[in-house]
């Protein structure tokens, strides 16, 4: 014998849209949770990279644009003021360490965003790399005023401003990212509602007759709950499955032209415990909401 | 069994289609429930199979008053009653076997049980070899004979068939009263709306007689055999 389902849910027009809503659901809400936790681990890789860290930055004399800082007279004078900074630097009490970026690590830095050939040509800055043993016993201030009076064409960058934008777009990011999920959740949730409300339209002759032959509320709310849990796993699954292959496609395509501009994009276990996450609070909450819609509007009956 | 205390019945704001009905009905015992047509026999039935209830006066089933009982309890009461509704309400999406095994699986009873306890009660109703039809594919009196088996599947203490006779001929009706009879003797109690009063006749047994939504207890026609 071929147990059926008491209520033929499975023929309602509902059983079809509900299940590619729930796969809408699932593949926004998974490829959100992701930006979101791809987005953190970037923030997180660029704040320890530039906590404790400085950058030093001396110009080059641009007034005899062709040879400064390369050769000559004026390529002497360049490592003159690069040594006086040095030299303030070492006697900095809580400098850990002092790194010179040579020219193809500084052009290294700029190739993203300049061909080989203006590299060249255009004289470069010289770049210190300063290691903070203790960010907090330095004096800043203190320092950038030592390095002036040494060389005034030295700038000093704490990256402090640039961390705390990063902070702030990774927060909106991951605030908009929740919001998504939010919205999606919520009308995911709506629909469900609604195909409920409309399978118990349909079939309130059958509902009633249950009730009357002894079925309890409980009994009437597994039928629609099972229903809905069926079609939100088939709906699930399909939503990750497609949420899977645009980040592939995107990781794909997108990876080598962002290298050197963005953190190695590493599956972290975050993500991995949204995406398994994502789909099973999905499937969770929308089977339980069909049961608390059905409890409530079977409760009416006598 | 089963007691109504002056109770009364209306429909929203309307009238009171039935007024100041009180009887009791024993254990194991046999009624018929007579009345033209809108004399409130379904609204009697539906009352007694707590498909409603009562708008004033007291309602007592299995030894309790239908106001002390809760919610949560009505389903395991429900259960000990077999109804055989006027239209079968079977269900169309399932076979026979399955419209049968109903009570039973709202009961909670094992699929293994279910299986042959269905089957052997279809062959005791002459459907044997429909165990897998759908309802559309079965006559009338087809229908009729699987609505019955549904609602006695169970053991019920209370058996309610409103018009259980109506779309089949003399034959198979008569047939089916000896059914009623039968699971009778086995100590259920039995009340059978009809409007049939050749097949009363012959059947011994006393009646509820609706007469505008008043009830008056009558003795049984004499049995014609």
């Amino acid at each position: 014998m071929t147990r059926s389902r008491d209520l033929p849910l499975a023929r309602d027009a509902s059983a079809r849209f509900l299940a590619w809503l729930i796969a809408l659901t699932v593949f926004l809400g998974t490829l959100a949770w992701t930006a979101s936790a791809v987005l953190a681990d970037w923030a997180t890789v660029w704040e320890r990279g530039l906590t404790g860290s400085l950058t030093i930055q001396l110009t080059p004399d641009l007034s005899g644009m062709g040879a400064a800082g390369a050769d000559g007279a004026d390529a002497a004078t360049f490592e003159r003021r690069v040594t006086a900074v040095l030299a303030v630097l070492s006697a900095e009490p809580g400098i850990d360490a002092v790194h010179r970026l040579d020219d193809a690590e500084t052009a290294s830095l700029l190739d993203p965003w300049l061909d080989a050939g203006m590299l060249e040509e255009l004289p470069l800055p010289a770049l210190l790399d300063v290691t903070v043993a203790d960010a907090g016993s330095l004096d800043l201030v203190g320092l950038e005023r030592r390095l002036t009076m040494a060389d005034p064409g030295t700038t000093l960058d704490t990256h402090q401003a640039w961390l705390s934008d990063l902070r702030d777009i990774v927060q909106a990011a991951q605030w908009l990212a929740l919001t998504v999920m939010l919205l999606v959740g919520g009308a995911g949730l709506i629909a469900v509602v609604f195909a409920v409300r409309a399978g118990l339209a349909i079939h309130h002759h059958v509902i009633e007759l249950l009730h009357l032959m002894g079925a309890t509320d409980l009994y009437l709310a597994r039928q629609f709950q099972s229903h809905v849990l069926h079609l939100s796993v088939r709906g699930a699954v399909a939503g990750l499955v497609s949420a899977l292959a645009v980040m592939g496609l995107l990781y794909w395509f997108a990876v080598p032209s962002t290298q050197g501009l963005l953190p190695t994009l590493v599956i972290s276990p975050v993500m991995v415990a949204g995406m398994v996450a994502v789909p099973m609070v999905v499937c969770l909450l929308a089977s339980l909401t069909a049961r608390w819609i059905v409890l409530r509007s079977v409760s009416i009956l006598p | 069994m089963i007691q109504f205390d002056n109770v009364g019945l209306r429909y929203g704001d309307g009238p009171e289609v039935l007024r100041d009905v009180t009887f009791t009905l024993p254990s194991g015992s046999f009624h018929f429930l007579t009345g033209a047509s809108g004399a409130g026999k379904s609204s009697l039935m539906r009352l007694m199979y707590l498909g409603l209830r009562p708008t004033r006066g007291t309602l007592s089933i299995f030894g309790r008053a239908l106001d002390e009982i809760s919610r949560r309890e009505l389903p395991a009461i429900r259960r000990q009653i077999g109804v055989v509704f006027q239209n079968f309400r079977l269900l169309d999406h399932l076979s026979a076997i399955d419209n049968v095994a109903l009570p039973l699986r709202l009961s909670g009873v094992h699929e293994v049980d279910i299986r042959s306890h269905v089957t052997e009660l279809l062959d005791w109703v002459g459907l044997g070899a429909y165990l897998d039809a759908l309802p559309a594919t079965l006559s009338g009196g087809q229908q009729q004979r699987i609505a019955i088996a549904r609602s006695v599947i169970n053991r019920p203490r209370l058996l309610l068939a409103d018009e259980p006779t109506g779309n089949v001929d003399d034959t198979i009706g008569t047939r089916l009263l000896y059914l009623f009879e039968e699971l009778n003797k086995l100590g259920t109690t039995v009340v059978i709306a009809t409007h049939s009063e050749t097949m009363i006749a012959r059947f011994a047994h006393p009646r509820l007689h609706l007469d505008s939504g008043q009830l008056r207890l009558l003795p049984a026609l004499e049995a014609k055999g």
